[in-house]
This record gives structure tokens, sequence and C-alpha cells, in this order.
């Protein structure tokens, strides 16, 4: 009973979070992906249309997620916020979900074209829209 | 001069990597644990970084404990974390479905390292679950053409963790690896 009503929930934020990942998209064609994954490596919805990769993203994301956070956590510097990995051909940007106890990240990658400063404020505005979600789903 | 071994290790989620080195390394250890949304397992939390800690021996030499996550989906972070590594503890839930087929996942994800001879295997749950017996466990490994040492261990208990720690410095001194020395 418990896992069916954890699973209608997930059911449930990815229907809700699926537009406007696909929103972030059309607004910035410089961002090729963007997905929303747990803390442990699972894709709870993408903007994209090979699974496989989201997995893989996923996985990865929820790891780059931790060694941050572990880090901000050993160095005392706070509460942790987000990621970003620049590289000659384009950047990723992870967030937490505000309000979401660190269990449900953002991840978004662009192409070299997109600008870091605009694309870091598309995703944390992103964020905090579906931290406000996931927030709403919560109470 | 200290020299630094660094060791991983490593097995299926709920095997007890993290409790592994936590049981040794204390309060200082270093975790990246998430909440498990995988309803497989019945565990609250799971490893998708790494775990770190940290045993100083008597001569002064530092042991760098690396524990990875256990589920296949982070395969990408066991190559990295295996970089540099000496040694490798591989830990086998005896209560899973196929402990035998645990075991020859990663025995082939750490192929280099398998090579390199410099691994203990620890059977956790053995007392409630006796089957494999060690005795399948050496037959299986023979099967490989592998010689390991494999141990029935609680790894909750820290003088289980020595004592494979213990055996796998052992087999470093064998193979003649002297690790990173640092002044």
């Amino acid at each position: 009973m418990g896992e069916a009503v954890k699973q209608l929930q997930r059911n449930h934020l990815t229907e809700q979070f699926t537009p406007l990942l696909l929103e972030l998209q059309r607004e910035h064609p410089g961002v090729i992906a963007a997905q929303v994954c747990t803390s442990d490596g699972f894709v709870v919805a993408q903007a994209q249309s090979d699974e496989e990769a989201g997995r893989r993203l996923a996985a990865m994301v929820s790891s780059m997620h931790a060694l941050g956070e572990a880090m901000v956590t050993d160095l005392q510097l706070g509460t942790y916020s987000h990621l970003s990995v620049e590289a000659s051909l384009g950047k990723c940007m992870l967030f937490a979900l505000p309000g979401t106890g660190g269990q449900l990240l953002l991840a978004a990658i662009a192409d070299g074209g997109m600008l870091w400063g605009q694309f870091l404020t598309a995703c944390r505005s992103l964020s905090e829209a579906l931290g406000k979600i996931a927030s709403s789903g919560r109470s | 001069m200290a020299e630094e071994h660094k060791i991983i290790f490593t097995g299926t989620m709920g095997a007890g990597k993290t409790t592994a080195i936590s049981a040794v390394a204390g309060k200082s250890m270093l975790r990246t644990e998430a909440v498990n949304t995988d309803s497989s397992v019945a565990k609250a939390t799971t490893t998708v970084g790494f775990d770190y800690g940290e045993i100083q021996l008597p001569n002064g030499d530092v042991l760098r404990l690396y524990g990875t996550p256990g589920q296949r989906r982070f395969a990408f972070l066991w190559r990295i974390i295996a970089r540099g590594a000496l040694g490798i503890v591989i830990l086998v839930d005896n209560s899973r479905p196929d402990p035998l087929a645990d075991l020859s996942l990663y025995l082939d994800s750490f192929d280099d390292l398998v090579k390199t001879g410099v691994v203990v295997i620890g059977v956790g749950r053995s007392e409630t679950h006796p089957e494999p017996s060690l005795d399948a466990y050496y037959q299986f490994l023979e099967s490989r053409q592998l010689m390991l040492p494999v141990f029935q261990v609680d790894v909750r208990e820290p003088e289980h963790v020595l004592m494979m720690l213990d055996v796998l410095l052992s087999m470093l001194e064998l193979t003649g690896d002297e690790g990173v020395t640092h002044g």
C-alpha cells in the first residue's frame, strides 16, 4: 500500500514536472536536456527522449550532488545549493530542489553557445518552481 | 617514512560497506548517502558517491578506505574510485538470492585489481543464511582460477573488519607493493 502511494506521488510529480522541463528547452534552445531525479539516482521526469542516457545522467547527478553536499558540509560552508560543470562544448547545472530536503535534484545540460549567467538564472528559477510543486505535494 | 595505502570496499547495496568503514574509521568518516527510494531493498539510505575513512597504523602508515556505491548504475564511479587502489575487500550478503553471482559481478568489474591478487572476500549474514557455504565460495573461486581468502564476517564488529584489512596488508607485503610514500 505504502509503495503504491509513493508510486502515485512520483507519477504525479512526473506529470507536473515534465511540462516545466520542456518549457525550459523551448525558452532556451541551448538547453540540450533537463531532468529531475531522486537523490539516489532515479529519473522522476525528463525532457529528453533517450531513456538510457537519462538513467545514466541520473546516477551521475546523484553522485555529484552527494559529493558536493559532503564537501559543503565538511568545509562548513552552509547549505548546498547547486553545482556547475563547464566544458569546452557545453555545461551542466545541478540544483537541489528547495524544500525537498535535497531529495529531488534538477539537472540541465546546455551547449557551448548558452551564456553561463543566463543558464544559471534559468535553472535557479526552474528549481524554485519545481521545489514549490514538490513541497505542496507533501503538505 | 609513512606510507599510504588506498583500499576499496565494494559489494552489493546493503552488504555493509559503509558500516565496515565506520566500524574502524569512526566519526571522522566521510559519507555521501541519499534517501533510498528503491523499494526492492529495505534500507533507509544508500551511498551514492563514496565513503571515506582513515586508519593510522602503529608504524605511522595510513590506510585510506574508500567505499563504493553498490548498485550497478554507479559503475562509472567504481572505475574512478579504483584508480590507485592497492587492494580490495569484496563484501557479499549471503541473504541475497544469488550471492555467488553478486561476487562474480564485482570480481569482473574490478578485474584489474583482482588480477593483482590483493583481494579479500567477506561474507555477511551467514549466521542466518549459511548457504552458500565457505566451501562453495572456494569452489566458485577455484573455477575462476582464483585463490583468495574468504571470511564469514559481521562488519559491525571492528575486529572482523580489522582482520580482513590485516590479511589484505599481509598480501600487499607479499606482492612487494609499498604504497604511496609521504615525507
